[in-house]
């Protein structure tokens, strides 16, 4: 009973010290500008006011969400297609080069994006791609080393030996990898599908350089504008902040059922 | 229980083949420049989402006027706004107009981006003198003069009232801490105890009200205390440092001294960048006088907690010099349409763009005689006289320091100035290293 | 062999997408910056050969390696402590209790946050007199440090936001980690007699091993390129306490205007980087459980 109660308290603390800077995104979101001069942080202003979000959503914000929505959408689905694909091939089949390739895949994410921004630029203005959906989309969609090394190692993590009676039944690497293989990896596709979508909704870097137009700009990328460096309205940002979070926490909600497969025994009892 | 995951993963490529498809679709929508009906269309980049609304008006009545263009206005977030304009400008898609300021335009004129505008026929002297020297490189003029911001003394007045202090008529500082401004500040830097600094038993560490915000800010802080105290930033444009000789030092001295001696201003710790939040303080009323450049009312003023007075920064021992601080509307060098561009540049250096910007408030106009649209407004609209902004205006005023490499000294100034600032450097060993790096940056 | 080949061509088809955008997208622009570090380029003037110029000038140049050795002891003090804590969240949150699901969703939230509203707010938490760190401590008796514009605290400021940042988002690898062990390794292990502490050890941490390697790489990859945080937080900050290498690499890029040289220093990183992945593919390699290779 006491390591109980002991559980829950430490979980109640972490879990509070993981939120708490959230919580002042919310209350900041719902005071006025008066009240958030007046109160600290962490009080809230009272009578509650939703103008910051009225505001915010009355305004092009919304239209800027809906870009958000189908580049996550697409980024999302191209990803959970090709990385499943490439990160099996990796994991599971034999093929000369498979090592070599694998680690130069990791290996582009050892230099820092500020820096290959540039030319990655450049060879977009060449295939014409700049201010584009498309040009938005084509680093991702195809699938990221990231997302591949860590399919590649749950699929690995699968015991040896499981394709082989299919094999002898004549099964494809494909049958293989969507009759048995995916269905071993739910937690890892969930995982995967979590950690995509919102890597894509909160995005920053990539949008803002390729593409500068209100029909593809993008969330992050208006919440910026609210810092126009002499000021900042605090209580407009956080208001999109919260809006922001919200759909994610529900996306999280929904995906969290297949992260974990059933409850299983572990080290700890 | 297998296959309907398959068909889940048929229906997601399905899918996807078709998102393929309607993107090809409208991809080609967003390419070309000209349309069918043999329409331009120039792009005009900007950072700030108030100001938008303005332009969305002025941009409207300039498409109006020229039927054969179009204008697309691009809102970028201010601090990404110089890393997307270098890509554009490497890669050769910078938009046609652009915003500039006076810290950015040594870097960018000095490679070729902007253009020279001399083409326009421009009568600089109908501009602010300021402004136009911020934006001229060998005596040619890059850029179209757009609007200027000046330092000014923003105040409470309602901490004044409590004090029972009146806002002296002028306000003056000297080296050695006389005058009617530290007096002024003084009187209203306020303990829990309700002691101020000169009474026996005041407690620095304990300050209810600050009378002064004096922070590491170089635009609104100690190159205002340098130029009135007859100091000099730089030895000329695209020149030399020069803010360590013993008039910039003393003057820096002043500035840190108002901190950690006289104890009317809040600690460096809480005011220091990148988070320093001095606005917040005045904001929650803790600071009674805050110097600060007027753009920043619209983020001070309409819900403040207190009645905002302005009033004219103080005299030092040269006189009154404030920083004023101007844009420019750049033309891109190597736009696709330069007689468009130029035509759009031009329009919006004329009267009519100009006044309608300050008439509802957004900015002093850099061409001369049209401040009182954006008196008016703040007077009408938040009851706040702002007209000491633009007696500022035609008295000495001063530019940034207008060099080579100072978009990257920035970062490290600042650093050099924060310990300075909290009291571990020595304003002249500061200035002695800032200078020494600053003119090392200098191309 | 000819069966060989086929799956070959097989496995080759599986990764061509992903291959395509690799090269395009991501190896390309690096050998990009890789041939620009022997170029001068100030970006907007065009580049000119430089040789070995960049690399002489990073072997005098202090401050870079001064950033470095700050990157290294950033690292230092975020790994560790995020992924340990990672581990045992993920532990405790891998039971059949109460309210776990909830316990999973909050622990995430930090990671979800966009990041451009985060930094605002741990400014306001870090802030010596009024934040929420130092008024906690003033409550039992302490007096916190200045945190961000004292020299001694900032790193570690800069290092608990990025713990506090990811142990959420690191505990669900570990979570999905644990879905994938088999039970009946577990209960033969319980018929062994086995405690729970050397099931532990025994079972779970060896059967974890991939999404330990997985986790480790990556982060270490993402803390050695550490920028936001410093970049909101410090700018470098103070005394050039916080200056990470990708926050002088960012600088000496989009600041200076000095491109080659800011190519040069993501080699340097590059190739810290690559050591150190190295360094854990043998350890990790020699500890692979039942994998195929």
């Amino acid at each position: 009973m006491t390591k109980r109660i002991l559980l829950y308290a430490t979980l109640t603390l972490g879990a509070f010290v993981a939120v708490f800077p959230y919580l002042l995104v919310v209350l900041t979101a719902f005071k006025t500008q008066g009240q958030l001069n007046s109160t600290e942080p962490w009080v809230p202003g009272l009578p509650p006011t939703t103008a910051n979000l009225t505001k915010l959503l009355g305004g092009e914000f919304p239209r800027y969400l809906l870009n958000t929505v189908v580049m996550t959408a697409l980024l999302t689905l191209g990803q959970l297609v090709f990385t499943t694909f490439a990160a099996y091939a990796f994991a599971r089949l034999r093929f000369r080069g498979r090592e070599v390739l694998f680690w130069l895949y990791v290996a582009t994410m050892m230099v820092p994006s500020a820096v290959t921004m540039i030319p990655l630029f450049l060879i977009m203005r060449e295939l014409g791609l700049v201010n584009t959906w498309y040009g938005l989309l084509a680093p991702y969609v195809l699938g990221t080393p990231y997302g591949i090394f860590l399919m590649r190692q749950f699929f690995r993590a699968l015991p040896a030996g499981l394709e082989e009676a299919a094999r002898i039944d004549g099964a494809g690497p494909l049958k293989i990898l969507t009759r048995i293989l995916l269905p071993l990896c739910r937690p890892a596709i969930g995982t995967l599908t979590i950690i995509t979508v919102i890597s894509s909704w909160n995005s920053f870097l990539w949008p803002l350089i390729i593409t500068s137009g209100d029909e593809t700009k993008v969330m992050t990328v208006a919440l910026a504008t609210l810092n126009v460096g002499i000021g900042v309205d605090y209580n407009l940002i956080m208001a999109g902040g919260l809006i922001a979070l919200v759909p994610m926490i529900a996306i999280f909600i929904f995906f969290q059922k297949y992260i974990v497969r059933s409850v299983v025994l572990t080290g700890l009892k | 229980m297998r296959s309907p995951r398959i068909r889940e993963l048929r229906h997601a490529v399905t899918l996807l083949a078709a998102a393929t498809l309607t993107l090809t679709a409208c991809g080609s929508g967003g390419g070309g420049d000209t349309g069918g009906d043999g329409k331009v269309t120039l792009t005009y980049r900007l950072w700030d989402d108030q100001q938008k609304v303005g332009y969305d008006k002025v941009m409207a009545a300039f498409e109006k006027a020229n039927p054969t263009i179009d204008v697309k206005i691009e809102l970028m977030p201010y601090d990404a706004y110089w890393t997307k304009l270098t890509a554009d400008a490497v890669a050769g898609t910078a938009p046609d107009v652009f915003w500039m300021t006076p810290s950015q335009f040594p870097e960018f004129v000095t490679k070729g981006v902007l253009a020279d505008i001399s083409p326009l026929k421009l009568d600089a002297t109908k501009f602010h003198p300021t402004v136009v020297g911020s934006f001229t490189y060998q005596n040619k003029l890059y850029g179209v003069p757009k609007d200027w911001g000046i330092v000014g003394l923003l105040y409470n007045k309602d901490l004044f009232k409590k004090a029972g202090v009146e806002m002296p008529a002028s306000l003056t500082w000297e080296p050695d801490g006389s005058g009617t401004f530290l007096e002024t500040a003084r009187k209203l830097t306020v303990d829990q105890a309700g002691k101020h600094p000169e009474d026996p038993g005041f407690d620095p560490a304990k300050v209810k009200t600050y009378g002064f915000a004096s922070w590491n800010h170089y635009q609104t802080q100690w190159m205002n205390w340098v130029a009135s105290n007859g100091g000099k930033l730089l030895d000329q444009p695209f020149g030399k440092y020069t803010f360590n000789d013993d008039a910039s030092v003393q003057a820096l001295r002043f500035g840190v001294d108002l901190v950690n001696k006289y104890h009317v201003s809040p600690p460096a710790t809480q005011t220091n960048p990148p988070t320093g939040k001095i606005t917040d303080m005045f904001k929650a009323g803790e600071v009674a006088m805050f110097p600060a450049n007027n753009a920043l009312l619209p983020y001070v003023a309409p819900e403040a907690n207190f009645e905002v007075g302005v009033a004219l920064m103080p005299e030092g021992p040269a006189g009154r010099a404030v920083n004023l601080n101007g844009l420019s509307e750049a033309v891109y060098a190597k736009s696709k349409h330069p007689q468009e561009a130029m035509k759009l540049a031009a329009y919006l250096g004329g009267e009519e763009p100009q006044k309608l910007m300050a008439a509802d408030g957004y900015i002093f106009p850099a061409l001369n005689g049209l401040t009182q649209g954006y008196v008016d407004y703040w007077q009408k609209t938040k009851k706040i006289d702002v007209s000491p902004f633009v007696e500022e205006s035609k008295g000495t005023t001063f530019p940034l320091p207008v060099t080579t490499g100072f978009t990257g000294f920035e970062t490290k100034l600042n650093q050099i100035f924060n310990e300075m600032y909290l009291g571990k450097l020595d304003p002249k060993q500061a200035a002695d290293q800032a200078v020494t790096e600053g003119n090392a940056t200098v191309k | 062999m000819r069966v060989r080949r086929r799956r070959d061509w097989h496995a080759y088809l599986f990764i061509g997408p992903s291959l395509l955008g690799v090269i395009a997208f991501l190896l390309l622009p690096m050998v990009i910056v890789f041939v620009l570090s022997f170029f001068h380029w100030e970006l907007l003037s065009p580049p000119s050969f430089a040789g070995l110029d960049n690399y002489r000038r990073l072997a005098g140049d202090g401050e870079s390696w001064h950033s470095l050795g700050i990157t290294v002891v950033y690292v230092l003090l975020c790994i560790p402590l995020q992924t340990v804590l990672a581990l045992v969240l993920a532990l405790l949150l891998n039971q059949r209790i109460k309210g776990v699901k909830v316990f999973r969703s909050l622990f995430v939230v930090p990671w979800m946050a966009t990041p451009i509203v985060m930094g605002l707010v741990w400014n306001w938490i870090f802030d010596p007199r009024d934040g929420a760190i130092n008024s906690a401590l003033a409550v039992i008796g302490v007096t916190g440090p200045d945190w961000l514009s004292d020299a001694t605290w900032a790193l570690p400021a800069v290092a608990l936001v990025n713990v506090w940042q990811y142990t959420g988002y690191n505990m669900l690898f570990f979570l999905a980690g644990l879905q994938g062990i088999p039970r009946e390794l577990y209960d033969a292990a319980a018929t062994d007699g086995a405690t729970p502490r050397q099931r532990f050890w025994r079972v779970t941490l060896p059967l974890l091993n991939p999404t330990m390697f997985f986790v480790m790489v990556t982060n270490l990859i993402g803390a050695f390129q550490v920028f936001d945080t410093v970049f909101v937080m410090t700018d470098g900050g103070p005394s050039q306490s916080t200056e990470v290498i990708n926050f002088k690499i960012f600088g000496t890029a989009f600041r200076e205007f000095d491109f080659g040289y800011a190519s040069t220093l993501s080699m340097l990183l590059f190739a810290v980087i690559l050591a150190v992945t190295l360094v854990q593919v043998r350890f990790f390699g020699k500890r692979t459980t039942y994998d195929m290779s």
